[in-house]
């Protein structure tokens, strides 16, 4: 019997409409994700991003990036290879209850003057299909 | 059944709210951290005279210590943030071919990788702003033509105006407070976690 694993990624979604909202949604990985190995964020507008968000992310109910923690120390540039744009968790998550919590917030920054923008989080997991 | 944590991040904000500040703090290590594996530190000062050449790009200087044992572990120059990705030095040479924004020319913020056993409860940091815009008024010429002129104080040049440099001034008062920005310092701490029986 041989053992396959593929990776998939999902994600979540929150549109900033407002200056300083603090924004929550969240998502159940896929049912057949066997561990949560990694996230990543983008922004429909990356100056936004970069200087006026920072976010708490939990999975199964486990704070992984706390209150605070900087959208700019999650952001990757281009300049990182597609499959290298994996920030990882430590080790691979158990995924639990299969809930990943967003909570964005907003804050003002004088280097970027606030335009409505969209913020995405990605899901890095591992299914495991035997065959 | 508890849930083990392989990692867990701690952050700790220090807004600075005037020029010179110095900042003494502490922060508890989380309960069951087996060592400090990452330390990464970011800055929101932005800077008000631009990217002349001669000027500081240093907002201040923060260290961390173990206080029990006296021991000043890291320390860290802290640049501003242009969204740029490069200090000073490196946007004064003209690099045509590179993109000049962070998302195209930079990659991503790394964690200095350590390995700081946690022994004591407590850990000790230091942050000294050295930002400070040094706008003031000084008094400027001779023989009674003395006129009041703004001018930015650049320690050990003396005076400029104009991005002329003048002879050192007669410092009249202090630098100007209220040119200074607001901006705040985040220190991230990573940890290894111990493992947690089920």
């Amino acid at each position: 019997m041989s053992h396959r694993s593929k990776i998939i990624k999902e994600w979540v979604e929150v549109s900033v409409t407002a200056s300083g909202q603090l924004i929550k949604n969240s998502i159940e990985v896929d049912k057949h994700a066997a561990a949560i190995i990694g996230i990543a964020i983008t922004s429909s507008h990356d100056v936004m991003l970069y200087f006026r968000g920072s976010q708490r992310i939990t999975i199964n109910d486990m704070e992984i990036f706390p209150e605070n923690y900087e959208s700019k120390m999650l952001f990757q540039g281009v300049n990182i290879q597609a499959n290298e744009r994996i920030i990882g968790l430590g080790e691979e998550l158990a995924p639990g209850n299969r809930k990943v919590e967003l909570d964005y917030k907003d804050t003002d920054h004088p280097s970027a003057p606030f335009v409505p923008y969209k913020v995405r989080l990605y899901v890095f997991s591992r299914i495991d299909n035997k065959a | 059944m508890e849930i083990h944590q392989p990692i867990k991040y701690l952050v700790k904000v220090i807004p600075v709210v005037r020029p010179g500040q110095k900042t003494l703090f502490r922060i508890r290590h989380p309960e069951n951290a087996l060592f400090l594996s990452g330390i990464a530190v970011t800055g929101t000062f932005q800077g008000v005279f631009g990217d002349a050449g001669g000027r500081t790009d240093t907002t201040g200087s923060l260290s961390l210590a173990i206080p029990e044992q006296g021991d000043v572990f890291y320390t860290e120059d802290i640049k501003w943030d242009n969204y740029k990705g490069k200090d000073i030095a490196e946007r004064n040479i003209n690099q045509v071919f590179i993109p000049d924004v962070f998302a195209y020319g930079g990659g991503r913020y790394e964690y200095f990788e350590t390995c700081i056993p946690v022994t004591e409860a407590i850990l000790e940091g230091y942050y000294e702003d050295n930002s400070t815009p040094r706008y003031g008024r000084i008094g400027i010429g001779f023989g009674g033509l003395e006129r009041e002129q703004e001018v930015l104080y650049l320690e050990g040049f003396g005076a400029v105006e104009d991005g002329v440099f003048s002879p050192p001034p007669i410092v009249v008062g202090r630098p100007d407070e209220t040119r200074f920005g607001l901006y705040k310092i985040t220190l991230y701490l990573r940890y290894q976690m111990k493992e947690v029986t089920p």
